[in-house]
């Protein structure tokens, strides 16, 4: 903490504040909607022109560590896939940690939407590799993922006739938390000319949008309010949409505590050649 | 009773990684340690079942499955190979070993990494300014095009090559020519859409004023009306702002002009950030004063980047203090309450305790 | 490509034919097998738009003349010419007047090595007539070049001679000018008053491990640090996250403490191992910092999560703080956080500028060739695109 930082108080005081901030405006609620930017309607758009009945890969690469705010981003895209009857075909890039996750979030979805499992949707397994992982599927689909990830022959799922390998995806959408998304753009953009879809961390954000700009994407959420606004474009107002007005209220605090260290950090400056 | 369970271990592991703003103390150790020891475990465990089975055992195995229905078994033997070579490591003597393995993976990403940079820097490479072509001018130049061709057809046969050249060149005018017009086209259809979108939000919004002057003005039937008249407002503007955009797709507007500063602004910060990062000439003169412009960028770039985090940590706070919210009532025990005052509990013994030993000492 | 653009040309001089003779099927070029190109010239009719929208095209290909053809693309005689393909067929503007269909060779299995007959024939269908193409016959093979990405070959071969040669040169002679980097003036600040105030310096290798490149930088600068450390008798701290990367802290320290003369006052155990968990390793240096209160803290190589909790201990201890790192998402937060910041690849700089070894000298400077390289494109294709010149474009367009 800066010093001058530290004339607010503890540091505690500072978190204090905070955790008090969040916690009130959790008391209320309220829901607002969300415009959808374009960045965002760039994923909206893509699911939304695919042609009913047509497979979409889920790649969902993250660990309960980023559940807040991905969670609800993924839950929004499949109802909108369901709701456009498309096959969700879901698998993970990240850690052993994410299907687990991965099979929770689908399920309770597909309850939700009334989804099927092998007919509407298949979950594949984890596969380690990254970029090697995404090259093998390019070619053949079977050698990497031979069988579900409840051990069922993909012969017997409904939901994967026809996909014998990447290519036969007509949209493939990265939920991610880590680099995976690097392998799916170098081995799924770059080689087999996918079209490629990215939710990621709010962190993650600002690193990945150049990609719009040269097109090896055709849309990006960017955390919470990436997935508020998806949920606006969904009409399903949840998790995130409810999150964001606490959101705004802690980023406007912190913008008040960057406001006053800074008057204090000059205050201070100025006083200085005084007292020397 | 098993989901009940679940939930008083999320709620109090979550408590006990929080009490580290207090400070170090024996919840926080062993929220700590029991996440390090669950998390190692059970990757080794998925590890060895989802990947190392599937992809190294049953391919060796003499009962393998699928893989080895249309592969030769001695394929597997090369990955395998630099595989384990990344054992090595664990005997100083032989590590450089690894490094085969390493330069494989390295040599094999770059290889497909390259070709992304050039995308990026094709991408860049945007005309500054754009040149939009209005319907009038295309069509002129491809009613001429399409004259010549038809010129070279009739003098010098249908089949030469300049006739053909020549067909070819007016199909590409003709086709920029239809471009603009659907350009022309489009913004008018956006006008005729967001005049009808707003139409309906006035005689909407003029309902529910009805609605209201009418009958009971807190009733759920007006509230109901003025949502709609609300819903029927917002897509008016969306329609108008869409006319907007058609607009400026067809002819140089402020919003064309908006996107070619951003297109220079993008272009002069790749150029002055690339040109920081130059070593081998000294910042001096014109190099100084672009390289100080690269730095703003990058000052811009990791304060929006550092923005975007502070949202990212926020919203994983936000997401467990849902979960302790919800964990405050009856059906689940009062979770959140029974273990925060116990904790905290705890946490005032322990403390006058060290004090007593402190002062003892 | 350059097969298929050799019988492009054999039969561009055939163009004036107006029928369905000219239909071939070639290999598709730079692919693993089992693909084929169907291509024929545009029908007279289609030379108007109305006309073309009247016709549709049905492709059907088998694996031998007599077997049974299959249908396998219908669609409007206004898509799929080769001018879409420029992957394939390049970009002369004659491709515009050709047809071309991808089909997948009949009987073709993934990865299969071989090569596959292709026999197609193409029907235009119109509302009066239809008119039936003759059989045309190629064979899809395996290719092992891939002649669209040759720009790319050469790209990397380009950039590659140079770091070869420029590697070369710093053996020969190390005195290269490398910028003066502001963050490494600091740092020799920082050991001199460290070495006033009698307290250490804590220098950390960052999280990877020997395989990064920026742990490779960091430990280069920690040598280099060692010298200086060496030379005013100061006492340096080296918390590791990776044993591998504790012996290596402990090889190029002692390196630096015999090139400085003083080998007897080395301390093997000032580098040491403190855990492999993120976390642990985090709470396990913030007590070292709370304990020595060190007059310096060094941040080098690269970090995650953690680097904000690091260096905030770090400036509530009061030291100078000198983060270098190329973990574009913790850069903010050292910036914020820190006196000095190496800003990416600043790091491997800096590691150069201190080793003056050759390899890394020498790539260094290859970087600076490449970068110049990238802008040069830029700048070419952007003033070429301002006058609509996509020449440069086509010669730069990955696939």
């Amino acid at each position: 903490m800066s010093p001058e930082l530290k004339k607010l108080g503890p540091r505690w005081v500072v978190f204090g504040i905070l955790g008090l901030v969040v916690t009130v405006s959790l008391l209320f609620k309220r829901s607002t909607e969300f415009p959808g930017t374009p960045v965002v309607k760039g994923v909206y758009d893509a699911v939304e022109e695919l042609p009913e009945g047509s497979p979409i890969l889920i790649s969902s690469d993250f660990d309960p560590g980023s559940e807040a705010e991905l969670v609800p981003m993924m839950k929004a895209i499949l109802a909108h896939c369901w709701r456009r009857h498309l096959r969700v075909i879901v698998m993970s890039l990240q850690s052993p940690n994410a299907m687990p996750l991965a099979q929770g979030i689908v399920e309770e979805a597909a309850r939700d939407n009334g989804a099927k499992e092998d007919e509407d949707y298949a979950l594949m397994n984890y596969k380690p590799g990254n970029l090697a992982a995404v090259l093998a599927i390019g070619q053949d689909w079977a050698s990497q993922f031979p069988e579900s990830y409840k051990h069922r022959k993909l012969a017997d799922i409904p939901a994967m006739k026809g996909i014998t390998r990447l290519g036969d995806f007509k949209y493939v959408l990265c939920i991610t938390a880590t680099t995976s998304v690097d392998s799916w753009l170098l081995g799924g953009v770059t080689k087999y000319g996918i079209k490629l879809g990215l939710g990621c961390t709010a962190v993650m954000a600002t690193d990945y949008y150049p990609l719009l700009d040269t097109k090896q994407i055709t849309g990006l959420l960017g955390g919470l309010a990436g997935a508020a606004q998806y949920e606006s474009l969904v009409k399903l107002p949840g998790k995130a949409t409810d999150g964001m007005p606490t959101q705004s209220l802690i980023h406007v605090t912190i913008i008040l505590f960057i406001v006053a260290g800074n008057i204090l950090h000059f205050a201070g400056k100025r006083r200085k050649p005084e007292a020397a | 009773m098993m989901a009940i369970l679940g939930v008083w271990v999320a709620v109090g592991l979550t408590l006990f990684m929080f009490s580290f703003l207090y400070k170090d103390n024996p919840f926080y150790k062993v929220g700590e340690n029991l996440y390090v020891g669950i998390t190692i475990g059970y990757s080794l465990v998925k590890l060895i079942f989802e990947t190392w089975i599937p992809n190294v055992w049953r391919v060796v195995h003499p009962e393998a499955g699928v893989w080895f229905e249309n592969h030769e078994w001695w394929l597997i033997l090369p990955p395998l190979f630099l595989g384990s070579l990344i054992l090595t490591r664990f005997v100083p003597k032989y590590a450089w070993l690894s490094r085969w393995t390493f330069a494989f993976v390295v040599g094999y990403g770059s290889g497909l990494a390259i070709p992304a940079v050039q995308k990026q820097a094709e991408a860049t490479a945007h005309p500054l300014v754009t040149h939009i072509e209005s319907f009038d001018s295309a069509d002129k130049a491809a009613t001429e095009a399409e004259k010549k061709a038809t010129d070279l057809a009739a003098s010098k046969g249908a089949g030469s090559d300049e006739a053909i050249k020549a067909r070819i060149d007016a199909d590409e005018y003709r086709e920029r020519a239809n471009a603009a017009k659907a350009r022309k086209d489009a913004v008018s259809a956006a006008g005729a859409r967001a005049d009808k979108a707003r139409a309906a939000a006035n005689d909407a919004r003029k309902q529910a004023d009805e609605m209201a002057k009418k009958g009971p003005a807190d009733s759920e039937e007006v509230h109901a009306a003025q949502k709609k008249a609300t819903l029927a407002e917002r897509a008016a503007i969306g329609a108008e702002m869409a006319t907007w955009t058609a607009y400026s797709k067809s002819e140089y507007s402020v919003l064309t002009a908006w996107g070619d500063f951003t297109t220079i602004v993008l272009f002069i910060g790749v150029f002055s950030v690339l040109f920081y990062f130059f070593f081998s000439i000294e910042h001096k003169g014109p190099v100084k004063v672009f390289s100080r412009l690269g730095i703003i960028f990058l000052m811009i770039y990791f304060g929006a980047s550092y923005g975007y985090t502070v949202m990212g940590r926020l919203s994983l706070l936000y997401g467990r203090l849902v979960i302790l919210r919800d964990a405050c009532y009856p059906s689940v025990g009062f979770a959140t309450p029974v273990l925060l005052v116990a904790m905290i509990t705890v946490l005032v013994v322990l403390h006058f305790q060290n004090k007593d030993k402190e002062e003892n000492a | 490509m350059i097969r298929v653009a050799a019988i492009f040309l054999l039969t561009a001089a055939a163009l004036r034919a107006q029928s369905f003779e000219k239909l071939e099927v070639l290999d598709a070029p730079g692919d693993a097998g089992g693909a084929a190109w169907v291509i024929w010239k545009r029908l007279p009719a289609e030379s108007d738009e109305e006309g073309a929208k009247r016709i549709t095209y049905v492709v059907s290909v088998a694996k031998d003349a007599t077997g049974d053809f299959e249908e396998v693309a219908r669609f409007p005689a206004t898509a799929k010419f080769m001018s879409d393909n420029t992957e394939a067929f390049g970009w002369s503007k004659k491709t515009a007047d050709w047809h071309a269909v991808k089909v997948d060779a009949p009987g073709y299995e993934d990865g299969s090595a071989a090569n596959f007959p292709v026999y197609a024939k193409v029907v235009a269908l119109s509302a009066e007539s239809e008119i039936a193409s003759g059989t045309a016959s190629g064979i899809a093979r395996p290719n092992w070049l891939t002649a669209s990405k040759f720009n790319v070959f050469v790209f990397i071969a380009l950039l590659g001679g140079v770091m070869m040669f420029l590697i070369a040169r710093a053996r020969r002679n190390s005195e290269i000018f490398v910028r003066r980097i502001p963050g490494l003036d600091a740092m020799e600040e920082a050991i001199g008053r460290a070495t006033e105030m009698g307290k250490p310096i804590l220098f950390l290798n960052g999280l990877n491990d020997m395989s990064s490149i920026s742990t490779i930088a960091s430990t280069a600068i920690l040598g280099q640090v060692a010298k200086r450390v060496a030379t005013y008798d100061t006492q340096i701290l080296v918390p590791c996250f990776d044993p591998v990367v504790m012996a290596v802290s402990q090889e190029v320290m002692r390196e630096g403490f015999i090139s400085a003369g003083r080998p007897d006052s080395y301390r093997p155990d000032s580098a040491f191992f403190v855990t492999s968990d993120q976390f642990g390793y985090v709470a396990a240096v913030d007590g070292i910092m709370m304990r020595e209160k060190p007059a310096a803290c060094f941040y080098m190589g690269y970090y995650y999560a953690e680097s904000l909790l690091l260096a905030e201990t770090g400036g509530t201890t009061g030291a100078i703080q000198i983060a270098g790192t190329d973990s574009v998402t913790q850069l903010p937060f050292f910036i914020a956080s820190c006196d000095y910041t190496l800003l990416g690849e600043e790091l491997y700089a800096a590691s150069a500028y201190l080793s003056r070894e050759p390899i890394q000298l020498g790539s260094l400077i290859a970087q600076d060739w490449g970068k110049l390289f990238v802008l040069a494109a830029i700048v070419i294709g952007t003033v070429l695109a301002l006058f609509h010149v996509q020449t440069f474009v086509h010669m730069v367009a990955t696939y």
